[in-house]
């Protein structure tokens, strides 16, 4: 069972090292990324919050942190397409307008809330060549 | 069980009793049956040339296999078999049954006693039974169905009791944790691997007693290397496949199990790291599953999932073709590919279904993809996967006695060194 009888075992280690490094690659990865994420974080990239006392947003704040353009796009679909602009909670009898108007209350600029995070991202939504942020 | 009746009378010499006091053989004739039924009969064609031992290229020089094997079959020697370290160093190339002159199978015959023995020493045994015929297959998949149904209606209840509350939003989150909480799979899964591992434990423990008490009564040579470092040498043989590399006939078995050992290995590091997502330092707060597509573990994931469904396509392929050389295929291959390819499939759809957003669709392929992997780990034991456990200690055991060494000549059962006593007693107390 020595790895020595093998006849071209030499040849078959770096296939197997190979394999061993792919899988502990995602690992390695994980610790380097949490290791820069802490190190380089930047606050003035950050969205601002909004005063405190202000209304609950429509969803958790690390749920919108990750998917706010989930919902977004599931808003635009209903309000551009369907027409659907707005729905009164059967419940509290609030009504909820669908528009960036809702967002604006509370996250008054735009600049401070959405555009230097994505700048910060190098990312270029192209929501705003339609829609319009109330300022 | 005759030699250890045999052995008990000389505590001074049991080694020497038992090779040279006559032997009356009972053949055990259920266990002939079983290995025909699942071997076919050509056990009984062999006439002992040892063409089959001398062709095998895993085979130590010292009591080589499958020669003996052949016999203890067709004589019924249950207790010979399954406490045989040899018929686990099978990897069923298949060289011996591409070569034995009067057709007959040996490496089919060691596959069935490999079954034969993870039935032997299941734990629970009825649950060894069930696994074994099938009969209870719709049974033994109900069982993780109904199982995951029942958690999943008795979710809402127990989040409530015990104040669970999701931490995402439910309308813009399409993760699978509000159907399958990260609370629920996680505790489900636990409990279960939990069972099952002490399954495993039971069941590795009867049989190195068994390694080491066949080997005790035969008097053999003490340990060459101990336990640790056999451990160590066997886990490294099993990650480089130096022994299917071996192979002759079935050189594709090198490449399809290769293929399906890492891929398996990849799939359980990411499933490992995802389920200590609420308390691993490195995966950020707010992390909802699943991962991101370009996510270096989602990667590896899905690399993982090709790689097994590129070696089970081989498996696959070697089985069904006609005419394949050697080996013919038994329920417990069929069902073991079946189960594993399953799983990787049922995976593979739920990811594309979730990427097509396809709502209901999603979840009820996630749903069978839980109950197969249920069905695959928990069954470990009992399936042809528990030669993950049975043959890792089999090397280990092989290395920790020194199997691969070449020991003194006298043919089977081998006798301890001449002039040391010592060793033997030291060994058998």
């Amino acid at each position: 069972m020595s790895a020595n009888e093998t006849p071209d075992g030499g040849r078959r280690r770096p296939v197997v090292a190979l394999l061993v490094v792919a899988i502990l690659f995602p690992l390695a990865w994980s610790v380097v990324a949490r290791v820069f994420a802490q190190g380089g974080r930047d606050p003035d990239t950050l969205p601002v919050d909004p005063p405190p006392g202000t209304a609950a947003c429509v969803e958790e704040k690390s749920t919108m942190r990750f998917r706010h353009m989930d919902l977004l796009k599931e808003m635009r679909i209903d309000a551009v397409r369907d027409g659907n602009r707005g729905a009164v909670d059967p419940v509290t009898g609030k009504r909820t307008d669908i528009t960036f108007s809702e967002c604006a209350r509370c996250h008054a600029s735009r600049e401070q809330f959405c555009d230097r995070c994505h700048r910060a991202v190098n990312l270029e939504p192209d929501c705003f060549g339609c829609h319009f942020y109330p300022p | 069980m005759n030699k250890a009746e045999e052995a008990t009378p000389g505590e001074a010499g049991p080694a020497l009793v038992a090779v040279d006091a006559p032997t009356r053989i009972d053949p055990d004739l259920d266990f002939i049956r079983a290995i025909g039924d699942q071997a076919g009969d050509s056990f009984k064609l062999c006439f002992q040339c040892g063409t089959c031992s001398a062709t095998c290229e895993l085979s130590p020089e010292t009591d080589p296999f499958p020669r003996k094997e052949m016999a203890w079959a067709a004589w019924g020697r249950k207790d010979r078999l399954l406490s045989d370290v040899d018929v686990w160093l099978c990897h069923q190339c298949n060289d011996c049954s591409t070569h034995c002159p009067r057709g007959g199978r040996p490496g089919d015959v060691l596959a069935a006693v490999r079954m034969e023995c993870v039935e032997h020493y299941a734990f629970p045994r009825f649950l060894g039974r069930w696994v074994a015929r099938p009969v209870y297959l719709p049974l033994l998949l109900a069982i993780p169905a109904v199982l995951l149904a029942a958690a999943l209606l008795a979710r809402d209840g127990i989040a409530e009791a015990l104040g669970f509350t999701p931490n995402v939003g439910e309308r813009i989150i399409f993760s699978y944790s509000r159907t399958f909480p990260h609370w629920l799979v996680n505790g489900f899964f636990f409990f279960f691997s939990f069972l099952a591992s002490i399954a495993v434990v039971v069941g590795v423990v009867r049989f190195w007693r068994a390694l080491k008490a066949g080997d005790r009564q035969r008097g053999s040579p003490p340990p060459v290397k101990s336990v640790p470092a056999s451990i160590l040498s066997a886990v490294r043989a099993a990650f480089t496949h130096e022994r299917f590399a071996k192979c002759t006939t079935a050189r594709t078995r090198y490449v399809s199990h290769l293929a399906v050992f890492f891929g398996f290995l990849a799939l359980s590091v990411v499933a490992l790291w995802v389920i200590t997502c609420r308390i691993n330092p490195l995966i950020p707060d707010g992390f909802v599953y699943p991962f991101d597509f370009w996510s270096p573990w989602k990667i590896l994931a899905n690399l993982g999932g090709l790689a097994i469904l590129f070696g089970g396509a081989v498996m696959l392929s070697d089985r069904v073709r006609s005419g394949r050389p050697g080996g013919g295929s038994r329920y417990a291959d069929w069902s073991l590919l079946a189960l594993l390819l399953l799983v990787v499939l049922t995976g593979l759809l739920t990811e594309t279904l979730h990427y097509l957003r396809l709502e209901p669709h999603r979840h009820a392929t996630y749903f069978s993809h839980l109950a197969f992997v249920f069905a695959l780990l928990m069954y470990l034991p009992y399936s042809k996967f528990a030669h993950m456990v049975y043959r890792i200690t089999a090397m280990v055991y092989a290395e920790h006695i020194g199997r691969d060494l070449p020991r003194p000549p006298g043919g089977e059962p081998a006798r301890p060194p001449a002039g040391d006593p010592e060793a033997t007693e030291e060994e058998s107390s």
